[in-house]
């Protein structure tokens, strides 16, 4: 087959992104992880690591960039190098609000109890949680399948955020919390909307995937 | 564009003695519009438009079957004046071709052997034509010295105002830059622009980025088949067909 | 090395051969010429001869019979010649006809001039001598136009093959008829080789002898009327070489008839070069 080189530079992008979407998935367990144990050391390190998601997103918009100017790329090359173009500012942000997660676990600096709706919160982390690992393998397989399914999930994590958020908002307005528990719910009023915003960014990218696959522009929402 | 197709093609076939050149190519050509044919050597696309207007007869041993619609008739009937058509749908080719006389000879050329005399009228469709053509400018003040003395590319579009002389509804194109610098090129890109504002225009190409560039529609022959047509947008950024994928992303042809 | 060698001694065959051509014509040319142009002058030009090969005439009536069977012979084969390459060109494929046509051509020009003389004077002398007046300029020109034919023939025909195809697609696609590609663009491209077809034709009528003998009759006189008897200088070098030994007289004939051909040959050659330059626009 002909354009040997340029057929591995595609293959090449493709593992960078699917690398720097491996290494951002590990930052959100990682914090995930950190909150429940409260592990500051690991914080820490999540949120040095956001150095490591944003130089690659640089690194792979340069390899974009370079395909793009020296190999006139057309029809699914080209639609995959604007899939990974986009996606990359997606992981970036995960990687951003990932580090922000990290920031108020370190704040806190001491287990936290969720006063209310406690099973509804580990729900909604578990959710984003998969919802991420699985945006980055439909982007690995191209399965357009999966992506569709985040239309569904997604829906269930806002129905989520939007209900605990208003339980612990009702619990600070009656006075049910402690001052030591208002920091608390402070902060995870924080770290909840962070992970709703994870789960938007998580959308986009199973978007960008249908389009990538499919080439039409059917978006999930 | 106005959505209307200017020439419609039904099952054409075309053999050059025992060798089929075209199998069953249907499609439409819109009016006003750029269409590129695209597609690998001796895939049957110059073959293609030098059906249109019938230069192909000038071949030995051709035969061919099927439909070219235009303005109502079967132009491929035995019964059609192929002069007359070569007015109405004219020819641009892929080696500037201008005749030994003067600029201004050529362009009257077609207006003079149409039986135009009139001595007025010719400089006002000369001017007119080279106008047109985007060279008015740079030839006005040397319509009589020798059109063999222009650059490649002048003389291309020197060849382009010769057609627009005869006032034509068509103009086909067989790789009209392919043998120009990429300056000269550029100029036809944007004369072509201009030009499809008054005229349909088909062209012939084997450079892709220059189909992407001046189309609006793209149609990908094969080894004699049209394997895929659609908006040139459409054909470039998400074709239907594998072979169309594997031709314009440059893994084959 | 040994190929360099090679290459050195073929230059030099080569050289050596042009070099003899050049010599050979420039002797023979120069022979007559140091011979014959003493003898020119305007009363040798412009004097009939004398009866009985007198001397002190001139070759006046000679040099209006070659013209005008030359220009008789041209009149009658430019047009055929021309008209048939055309035609063989542009109107038929490379098909069995028109095989047979190029090969009938090329049979004819190989067939001796004596034999085209002697088919001259039993057709045109004898058999149509009600209208020829047998033995006469217009025998002769008719005769000779067999001789011009099969040459301008070729060369027109060759002229017309160079012609570009692009040409002719690109005026058939400005939606002319092929007649009028024909007129208007093929053939003012062509010219040059046409004319130097028709040319390299005139030079053979004008130099033909054997043919002329036997068909145009030898008169001295001066010619009043294309069915009269004349002598082109061809001729009149034979018969007074023959017929009285006047050798002073031939080359001065000699003389004369080469510097018509040469001069013919050059403003040719000078007229037909503007004329291509004039076409590429240099």
């Amino acid at each position: 087959m002909a354009r040997n080189r340029y057929i591995r530079k595609l293959k090449e992008l493709r593992q960078n992104v699917t690398e720097m979407g491996a290494i951002t998935l590990r930052s959100v367990e990682d914090v995930l992880t950190a909150l429940d144990t409260s592990d500051a050391a690991l914080a820490q390190r999540v949120i040095a690591n956001d150095d490591v998601i944003n130089k690659f997103d640089r690194k792979i918009e340069a390899q974009c960039m370079s395909l793009l100017a020296l190999e006139q790329p057309m029809a699914k090359d080209l639609r995959i190098i604007a899939t990974s173009l986009k996606m990359i500012t997606d992981l970036e942000r995960i990687g951003d609000f990932t580090a922000d997660i990290a920031e108020e676990v370190v704040t806190m600096g001491k287990p936290i109890r969720i006063p209310v709706s406690a099973s509804k919160f580990n729900e909604l982390v578990t959710d984003v949680k998969s919802m991420v690992a699985d945006s980055i393998e439909t982007y690995a397989q191209g399965n357009v399948q999966l992506a569709r399914s985040f239309e569904a999930r997604d829906d269930r994590i806002d129905y989520l955020y939007k209900d605990v958020v208003q339980n612990m908002v009702n619990a600070l307005a009656q006075g049910k919390c402690s001052t030591e528990t208002v920091a608390d719910v402070a902060s995870l009023l924080f770290i909840i909307r962070y992970l709703e915003r994870i789960a938007d960014h998580a959308v986009n990218i199973g978007n960008r995937v249908c389009y990538m696959e499919e080439g039409a522009r059917r978006y999930l929402k | 564009m106005s959505g209307e197709i200017e020439i419609s093609i039904k099952n054409l076939n075309l053999w050059f003695g025992n060798f089929q050149a075209l199998k069953n190519i249907n499609i439409d050509i819109p009016k006003n519009a750029v269409t590129a044919l695209i597609g690998p050597s001796g895939c049957g696309k110059s073959t293609f438009i030098k059906t249109l207007d019938r230069m192909n007869d000038l071949v030995d041993n051709v035969k061919f079957t099927g439909e070219v619609i235009y303005k109502g008739r079967n132009i491929l009937n035995s019964d059609t004046d192929v002069v007359a058509l070569r007015k109405e749908i004219g020819m641009v080719f892929q080696k500037p071709n201008p005749f030994p006389k003067s600029i201004f000879d050529n362009v009257a050329y077609g207006p003079r052997v149409h039986g135009i005399r009139d001595k007025k009228t010719l400089n006002e469709i000369v001017e007119r034509s080279l106008n047109g053509a985007a060279i008015w400018d740079e030839v006005k003040d040397r319509l009589n010295e020798s059109a063999l003395r222009l650059s490649g590319g002048q003389q291309q579009r020197l060849c382009i105002a010769r057609l627009l002389a005869v006032e034509p509804d068509v103009l086909l194109m067989d790789e009209p830059a392919s043998a120009l610098d990429p300056i000269a090129t550029s100029k036809i890109e944007d004369l072509i622009h201009e030009l499809k504002k008054e005229y349909t225009i088909i062209i012939v190409t084997h450079n892709m980025q220059q189909a992407a560039r001046v189309s609006s529609h793209t149609a990908f022959f094969f080894l004699g088949e049209l394997v895929e047509y659609a908006s040139t947008i459409d054909l470039f950024e998400r074709p239907r067909e594998k072979k169309t994928e594997d031709y314009v992303t440059g893994k084959f042809g | 090395m040994a190929a360099k060698l090679r290459e050195t001694a073929a230059i030099g065959l080569l050289w050596g051969a042009g070099i003899a051509t050049l010599v050979i014509l420039i002797v023979i040319l120069a022979y007559i010429l140091v011979n014959g142009l003493p003898l020119i002058s305007w009363h040798f030009l412009t004097t009939n001869p004398g009866v009985r090969g007198q001397q002190g005439t001139g070759i006046y009536s000679t040099i209006v019979a070659t013209v005008a069977v030359t220009g008789l012979a041209l009149l009658v084969a430019a047009p055929l010649s021309v008209g048939g390459a055309i035609y063989l060109n542009e109107y038929t494929k490379e098909n069995l006809p028109r095989k047979v046509f190029r090969q009938a051509a090329e049979v004819l020009a190989g067939i001796p001039s004596i034999i085209i003389g002697l088919f001259g004077f039993l057709f045109f002398v004898i058999y149509l001598q009600p209208y020829t007046g047998g033995w006469s300029i217009l025998s002769g020109g008719l005769t000779l136009a067999f001789m011009v034919l099969p040459i301008s023939l070729r060369i027109s025909e060759e002229a017309l093959k160079a012609v570009p195809g692009e040409l002719r697609e690109g005026s058939l696609g400005l939606g002319a008829t092929k007649w009028q590609s024909i007129t208007t663009v093929v053939m003012p491209t062509a010219l040059p080789g046409i004319i130097t077809g028709l040319i390299l034709g005139a030079g053979r009528a004008i130099g033909e002898t054997a043919a002329i003998l036997l068909t145009v009759g030898g008169a001295l006189g001066l010619i009043h009327g294309l069915r009269d008897p004349a002598c082109p200088m061809t001729l009149y070098i034979y018969n007074i070489l023959t017929e009285y030994n006047d050798t002073t007289t031939a080359y001065g004939t000699a003389a004369v008839l080469i510097i018509a051909i040469l001069a013919i040959t050059f403003i040719t050659d000078y007229l037909m070069n503007r004329y291509t330059k004039k076409l590429k626009g240099l």
